[in-house]
């Protein structure tokens, strides 16, 4: 099957004051229509400008995104009008990226007005898609600090659902939810994929969460690639000494849960000017020489899990 | 793992009676804390777990009388610490409460050190404030804190900017435990961490918790957390102390249908498991609490009887607190 997104070898710097910050450094990646792929990594790993990057929130490096097929990594005003139609965003905190001063409707039509859809079309849709995403039909001229973040978020998700996208990228959607609101969002987005077969990408910090919503897992560390496979596969045979150390320090909501925590020594490296070398190499329990000096391809150890990690072989035997 | 093993001769430390405090806003009044009541033995850890607005913040500063008045104010219940009630005693006594028999870590390190004061100084100005030393020897001490939250002390003369955010929070417990107090209040020290940092947090509190026998309660909303750090556990909703007991009551027999349902909304590391169930609705409005169980608008279980008179928090093993009519049976 052709993937419906594919980023060859993505880049993107930003100049600050005492060099240049490497935010994705040489990412590479593509997802299955209908599919999620979950991006996960602590903060200033690079995942949110990755996906901003990938729907040309922000302008790239350098490297390639393809969509359906097509190079879309440079593209002119009006191309990009129409892209945004079918690559669309949802964003952690629901308050701050929704005005204050619009109601629920009018938050909602503001996609549409800006696509062009005609005005007697626009009232239909905009109860179409309150439906769609939960929000009762007495809500429609509540103001965002009326609503509580659950429903707000349902807001940002029929905004981005608004001009019918076939690919959303979800920065965080969940995060600034409590757990009880969390799950209804998440189930919502799962129904919402099936329904419309979106194709998700689902950037967060949470390990839990991204298992429950990925068929696919990419971790990120410092800018880079470092380990992608299937969700479970992830969970039961982490390759990467970073990953292991990130699924070991997730306290587990189980008493009787008894886990080898990884506990990482050392500092982590400036992601400004980076060395060759492997990033994580500062923190690694199994660092080499060759660690510190050349840095690790992404490359297959088993089929389907593909590792940056020169010692990957030698630590699947050890 | 550190949970603290031996509970034999402990004595009570805190008790928390009846505590109710309101906020008087445009709005109305919110009924932030309603007749909570709790007790804690000497080395004893805390869990206090709520979601956003359950008015778990509110009981940490209502022991710590620092809740902001107005718009804030305590109307009924009392905090005996230590034998001493807290909401009796003179400024001067609750100054040197406070830090001495009493600390707190807040969620956001940024915020709670002077960005223009060395980080030495800082914790060697809390050493000074309650203990009779020279500028020297509380020097030393600081020292010999940042060392045992694991910052070398020739960082001693920098700057809180010059440190990551793990390093802020460790430094924030070197300054909360700088006096030994004996009990330490962590309103969710570890939420603006990343996991990995906040594992080095929590295996760091553990250990210093052993080392100098400190009590403490720990706020927050994750689950995760509570399970590795806590002895005990309550579970508040709008306000109220809805379940309460040892962990293990809590994880493997809960009985409040509200604790049933964050387990069963919480995704889960260990399997991909089976589709989440949310809690529908939301938390009930605190200017306008339900007549009986506040919980009822939300619950799958709820009967006639459950919106009629408030619900007593009761016994329903030892050890194990309740606060729903059906769990009472």
């Amino acid at each position: 099957m052709e993937p419906i997104l594919e980023v060859r070898n993505l880049k993107k710097y930003f100049s600050v004051s005492d060099g240049t910050l490497h935010a994705v450094d040489d990412v590479s990646f593509s997802i299955e229509e209908g599919k999620t792929l979950g991006i996960v990594g602590e903060s200033g790993c690079g995942k949110s400008t990755l996906g901003r990057t990938i729907i040309h929130l922000l302008d790239s490096t350098d490297g390639q995104i393809f969509f359906h097929g097509k190079d879309i990594t440079h593209v002119s005003k009006t191309e990009l009008h129409e892209l945004r139609k079918q690559m669309q965003i949802i964003f952690q905190d629901p308050f701050s990226s929704l005005n204050p001063r619009m109601t629920t409707t009018q938050l909602i039509a503001e996609p549409l007005q800006n696509a062009g859809i005609p005005k007697d079309q626009i009232r239909d849709r905009v109860f179409e898609l309150m439906d769609t995403v939960g929000l009762a039909s007495r809500l429609v001229n509540s103001y965002p600090h009326e609503l509580d973040g659950g429903r707000r978020q349902r807001i940002g998700i029929a905004r981005a659902l608004a001009l019918t996208p076939q690919f959303v990228v979800c920065d965080e959607p969940v995060s600034a939810l409590d757990v009880s609101i969390q799950a209804q969002i998440l189930n919502l987005m799962l129904e919402l994929q099936e329904k419309l077969n979106l194709t998700y990408i689902f950037i967060t910090h949470d390990l839990s969460v991204v298992r429950y919503i990925s068929d696919e897992i990419l971790v990120m560390y410092l800018g880079q690639a470092i380990e992608k496979c299937e969700a479970d596969e992830l969970f039961v045979h982490p390759m990467h000494p970073y990953t292991q150390a990130l699924l070991s320090a997730v306290p587990v909501a189980d008493i009787h849960y008894q886990e080898e925590r990884i506990i990482l020594k050392g500092e982590i490296t400036s992601p400004v000017n980076p060395k060759p070398g492997c990033r994580f190499a500062a923190r690694c329990p199994y660092v080499t020489d060759q660690c510190r000096q050349d840095t690790p391809a992404l490359r297959p150890i088993t089929p389907g899990h593909v590792v940056a990690c020169h010692r990957a072989e030698a630590l699947q035997c050890g | 793992m550190g949970k603290t093993e031996n509970k034999a001769a402990a004595r009570e430390l805190l008790s928390v009676e009846n505590l109710s405090i309101i906020y008087q806003t445009e709005d109305g009044t919110v009924q932030a804390v309603n007749d909570l009541s709790f007790q804690m033995k000497k080395g004893e850890t805390l869990g206090l777990v709520g979601e956003t607005g359950a008015g778990k913040t509110t009981v940490a500063r209502g022991i710590m009388r620092l809740i902001p008045d107005p718009p804030g104010k305590l109307v009924g219940g009392r905090v005996i610490l230590d034998g001493e009630d807290i909401y009796q005693l003179s400024k001067k006594q609750l100054r040197s409460v406070r830090g001495k028999k009493v600390s707190m870590i807040f969620q956001d390190p940024m915020t709670a050190l002077n960005p223009l004061n060395k980080v030495g100084d800082q914790i060697a100005e809390a050493i000074r404030l309650h203990k009779k030393v020279s500028r020297a020897e509380a020097a030393r001490e600081a020292e010999k804190m940042l060392e045992m939250v694991g910052i070398p002390k020739d960082r001693y003369e920098d700057y809180p900017m010059q440190f990551s955010g793990g390093m802020k929070q460790r430094i924030v417990i070197a300054i909360a435990l700088a006096c030994m107090p004996e009990l330490l209040i962590a309103d969710e020290p570890t939420t603006a961490l990343d996991v990995t940092i906040q594992a080095q947090v929590l295996e760091l509190m553990n250990q210093l918790k052993q080392e100098l026998g400190t009590s403490m309660i720990m706020i927050t909303h994750d689950l995760g957390v509570v399970a590795k750090m806590c002895d005990r556990v309550a579970i508040v909703y709008a306000g109220q102390i809805i379940e309460m007991g040892e962990a293990w009551h809590i994880y493997d027999d809960h009985r409040h249908p509200y604790t049933e349902g964050l387990f069963n909304a919480l995704p889960k590391i260990t399997d991909k498991g089976k589709k989440l169930t949310p809690i529908p609705g939301m938390m009930p409005d605190p200017t306008n609490l339900p007549d009986g169980c506040a919980f009822a608008p939300r619950c799958p279980y709820k009967t006639g009887q459950c919106e009629k008179a408030s619900i007593p928090l009761e016994e329903v093993q030892p050890g194990h607190w309740v606060r729903c009519l059906r769990a009472a049976k």
